[in-house]
């Protein structure tokens, strides 16, 4: 169905959040173009269709109807998930999933089963694998400059709770809680670091912004690996101020450390407020542009869908142990990895 | 090196105390030495006393439920637990292979409800940079050795929890 040369036909379901980024991605790209939106927000989809000059449908029937659809990316709620991923591959389109793949290991697998049986190329949207200072951390671990990794320190500490008390992110049978909505994305670059899958998880939480959340805000989840190698994961959207946010990516080996420190930005700032090492943002743009290009490249037959399908599995089975080990306050053990 | 002395560090715990950064609820504690007995090193007794110190005073007195890992050379060692006030509390302590006894990553981090503070314990520091390289030269008065008995309790029972793989509960 695809050819060389010619761009890839994409669509998109669901147009809000996190689609944005995908549709700027792909305005830079000439490998893949956008050729149709949907929505259960039918003028949502048509507006957004406007605006980027390609199909906009009110049901994903629809689109998958649409023979210039030849991939799609699924952007919905996380529930939804296992059963949209499964009515695009039985299309035959190939299949770029938002994080996570599914709500449960089963799920996961399902969706992987269904891909294989009928060649398609399944990815999941681990974007964090993508950005300049993961890729560069990789490249220090694989060059053996700090020997043997050993431990993993991941820290995404943000200020801002998802929009609106009702949000379906906020509800644990809608989103999986917080270590399948976003710890997902510490899991995997966990483990892509120390070179193997977890097999075990001890989590522990809060309700940061408030006792009144559902699901734990703040969120911290220790990965065990076999020989001892460990990684502590540490996610929040509640911190306050806004300004408290911080990242640290740490991993150290058995001859070094490599570490993404307080200061990398490289730009400090003393204003009023004091000193402040302001963010400089790109990376996140060229992360979602890298990880389409891969998708791309796999549906072509030109490289290996990344990251693996294992390891997008492996994410949701630690991420659901992790829930688990926060409702029953101990270490999970991971069965066979997938 | 001793760093449980250091005035970036009773700086950070004076915010703590004084509630600066509003109630505790993390304490993060990263302390990495170089040694040349890296292979056999063992992380929590060089520098497990300095990290369960620096826990301890961040905490006050506690009870702790904590789960920890270590590799079968004990060269690296690491634990998540939780206060019984719920403050989370986690320190990674390993040896790397290279000089002997010299830091090359120790931190503290502290999040309150209203903030947090980091603490990098290897600063101040003078940076030093020519043609062959950087070097990083710290500076400020060492202060006395945490007393390896002090902690002896904790860190007898982070070794525990890593030999059973189960969670273990300690006081300090």
């Amino acid at each position: 169905m695809t050819e060389q040369g010619t761009p890839l036909g994409v669509g998109i379901v669901g147009v809000g959040g996190i689609a944005l980024s995908h549709m700027a991605a792909l305005r830079t790209m000439t490998s893949a173009t956008l050729v149709a939106v949907c929505d259960v927000a039918a003028d949502r989809a048509a507006e957004v269709a406007h605006l980027e000059r390609c199909a906009g449908y009110g049901s994903v029937e629809e689109l998958l109807d649409d023979d210039e659809v030849e991939a799609v990316i699924v952007c919905t709620p996380n529930m939804t998930h296992e059963q949209l991923g499964l009515q695009v591959l039985a299309a035959g389109k190939h299949l770029l999933m938002e994080k996570p793949l599914a709500l449960t290991g089963a799920g996961a697998r399902s969706l992987a089963a269904e891909a294989t049986e009928r060649g398609l190329a399944l990815a999941v949207g681990h974007t964090h694998r993508f950005t300049d200072q993961s890729l560069a951390i990789r490249r220090v671990i694989d060059r053996g400059d700090i020997g043997v990794p050993r431990f993993v320190r991941i820290v995404i500490n943000g200020g801002w709770i998802w929009p609106g008390w009702q949000s379906w992110v906020l509800n644990p049978e809608l989103s999986g809680g917080h270590s399948l909505h976003n710890g997902v994305h510490l899991v995997d670059l966990a483990s892509w670091w120390i070179g193997e899958p977890a097999t075990s998880v001890f989590s522990v939480g809060q309700h940061a912004t408030s006792e009144a959340l559902d699901i734990y805000d703040y969120l911290v989840m220790e990965l065990g690996f076999d020989g001892g190698a460990a990684a502590v994961c540490e996610i929040s959207r509640g911190e306050r101020p806004r300004s408290a946010g911080y990242l640290e990516l740490t991993v150290v080996g058995t001859e070094g450390v490599v570490s993404r420190t307080w200061d990398a930005e490289g730009v400090l700032a003393w204003t009023d407020t004091g000193l402040t090492a302001w963010g400089v943002d790109g990376a996140g743009d060229r992360a979602f542009v890298r990880e389409l290009e891969a998708f791309v490249a796999a549906i072509r037959g030109d490289g290996e869908v990344v990251p693996p399908l294992s390891a997008a599995i492996h994410a949701v089975d630690i991420a659901v142990a992790s829930e688990e080990s926060l409702r029953e306050s101990r270490t999970i053990r991971i069965g066979a990895s997938a | 090196m001793n760093l449980a002395a250091h005035p970036g560090l009773s700086r950070a715990l004076t915010a703590v105390r004084g509630a600066e950064i509003g109630l505790l609820r993390a304490v993060a504690v990263d302390l990495v030495v170089a040694d040349t007995s890296a292979g056999g090193g063992d992380a929590l007794g060089m520098v497990g006393p300095t990290a369960a110190d620096i826990l301890r005073r961040a905490t006050g007195p506690a009870s702790v439920d904590l789960q920890s890992h270590a590799t079968a050379d004990g060269g690296a060692v690491t634990f998540l637990g939780r206060t019984e006030r719920t403050v989370v509390v986690n320190a990674h302590v390993s040896v790397v292979a290279g000089a002997h006894r010299e830091y090359v990553r120790a931190t503290a981090r502290f999040v309150g409800t209203h903030g947090s503070v980091f603490v990098d314990l290897l600063r101040p520091a003078l940076d030093v940079r020519t043609a062959t390289g950087t070097t990083r030269v710290p500076f400020g008065a060492p202060g006395p050795d945490v007393a390896p008995g002090e902690t002896a309790a904790i860190l007898s029972a982070i070794a525990d929890s890593a030999r059973s793989a189960q969670t273990v509960s300690t006081t300090w």
